[in-house]
């Protein structure tokens, strides 16, 4: 019987840590769906793991589809951050792509909206 | 199947087979002098298998890059993507780092061609090897962890990595001894399968506290996933996987109180039977290793679907 217990801790250990396999949204700022009173200057996502900074995208574009970011994405750790131009009262769509540091990719995408 | 999953699974399959056939000639094949006909079969047959796996771990981890640098891109690997995926990614470096430790397995191999089965010669090469298995967690799920936590997860994993090729790993030369000393039934083959088979239990005892150890300290870290393992499709794979083990370890249990010391007590007829059922019973774990190794490709893939968040819509596209 400790041989089978050990074998049952072995394998739950070994991929119990798999859970955290890949990178996923954490939280955004602004909020994904919320809306904001105040246009925000910059987009924050922050990851639940480390991500690949050249190979990790974020764009958000308006509701006519165009794209309203600065462009340059920084990217530290699980942090990444892209500028916003001067953005209206609308929908924003927020699209990501990234690589966990363990070469796992993740995409998504969420709206926020920029109160009149 | 995704084909990243079956090149993980071929080279960890070869990664594992060549750090146990150095880790077999170092710590498991008999340091008193053996026949020279058995010395010689010996070393030749573990130089081919540490020359096959190797070779064979090399060129699948030459076509991980490609896949992975596609993935990442999401497009067709040209020159420059492959530098970016080098030069500027953490797998990129563990790349680089282990296709130099598989170099230098490679280059081990041979520049000691004359090499006898002794320990001595395979200390750089069973170190390399050892290495270049090890370093296998570098490319896995444990570098994903954050903080603290990264360091020990790391080391949990590539003590794991150890455990499996010291122990599966060393699995398949004992084998060929084995199988060796059944067809032959002379007594220097015997007389080794007995010294080797009495070294490995050793081994295998010390290489299976590893696993367990680093099984308990990752499972510590990692509790609060228990409920997403045993209602996905990923936890019933890893059933499946823990009762492969179990069995695996009841026939090594088996081996090691009843047909081991039936081997060490001599006569005849029971030394041919102890090494008849040795025999069949480390077939038998090899392929159930094998299915182990499988899984672990296979797992490499997946994440539990219950960790999807609510933030927006998110899915993984590898």
């Amino acid at each position: 019987m400790n041989w089978l217990a050990a074998a049952v801790l072995v394998f739950l250990g070994a991929f119990g840590g798999q859970a955290q396999a890949h990178a996923f949204l954490d939280h955004a700022e602004p909020r994904v769906g919320a809306t904001v009173q105040a246009a925000p200057a910059k987009l924050t996502l922050t990851f639940t793991q480390d991500i690949e900074p050249a190979f990790s995208s974020v764009k958000v574009t308006d509701s006519q589809g165009r794209e309203v970011d600065k462009g340059k994405v920084q990217v530290q750790g699980a942090l990444m951050q892209v500028a916003l131009g001067a953005l209206g009262p609308g929908d924003y769509t927020v699209t990501w792509r990234v690589v966990s540091v363990d070469t796992h990719v993740t995409e998504g995408d969420f709206v926020f909206h920029v109160a009149p | 199947m995704d084909l990243i999953v079956a090149v993980r699974t071929i080279h960890i399959g070869a990664s594992v087979i060549a750090a146990g056939a150095f880790a077999f000639g170092f710590l498991v094949w008999p340091r008193e002098p053996q026949a020279d006909e058995v010395r010689e079969a010996m070393s030749r047959w573990l130089r081919r298998s540490a020359g096959w796996s190797a070779s064979i771990a090399l060129l699948t981890w030459i076509v991980w890059l490609a896949l992975i640098a596609a993935t990442m891109a999401a497009a067709s690997p040209n020159l420059e993507v492959l530098k970016t995926v080098l030069a500027r990614t953490n797998f990129g470096h563990v790349w680089m780092l282990r296709f130099a430790l598989g170099l230098l397995v490679l280059i081990e191999l041979r520049t000691r061609r004359s090499a006898t089965a002794s320990a001595a010669p395979h200390a750089f090469g069973t170190v390399a090897a050892l290495l270049f298995l090890m370093s296998l967690a570098w490319a896995g799920h444990a570098v994903g962890s954050q903080g603290a936590l990264r360091a020990l997860h790391l080391t949990v994993d590539a003590l794991h990595l150890l455990g499996a090729g010291l122990w599966l790993g060393a699995l398949l030369p004992l084998c060929f001894v084995l199988q060796r000393a059944r067809a032959a039934a002379t007594s220097p083959w015997l007389t080794a399968a007995s010294a080797a088979t009495t070294n490995f239990s050793s081994l295998g005892v010390i290489a299976v506290l590893t696993i367990a150890a680093s099984g308990v300290v990752n499972t510590s870290l990692q509790v609060d996933t228990l409920a997403a393992l045993v209602q996905t499709q990923y936890g019933q794979l890893v059933s499946a996987k823990i009762a492969l083990l179990a069995l695996i370890v009841a026939l090594a249990g088996y081996n090691r109180l009843r047909l081991v010391p039936k081997l060490q007590a001599g006569g005849a007829d029971a030394e041919r039977d102890s090494v008849a059922g040795l025999y069949r019973n480390a077939l038998l774990e090899l392929v159930l290793g094998a299915a182990i190794i499988a899984i672990v490709g296979l797992l490499g893939n997946m994440a539990p679907a219950s960790h999807l968040h609510e933030e927006g819509m998110q899915h993984m596209s590898h």
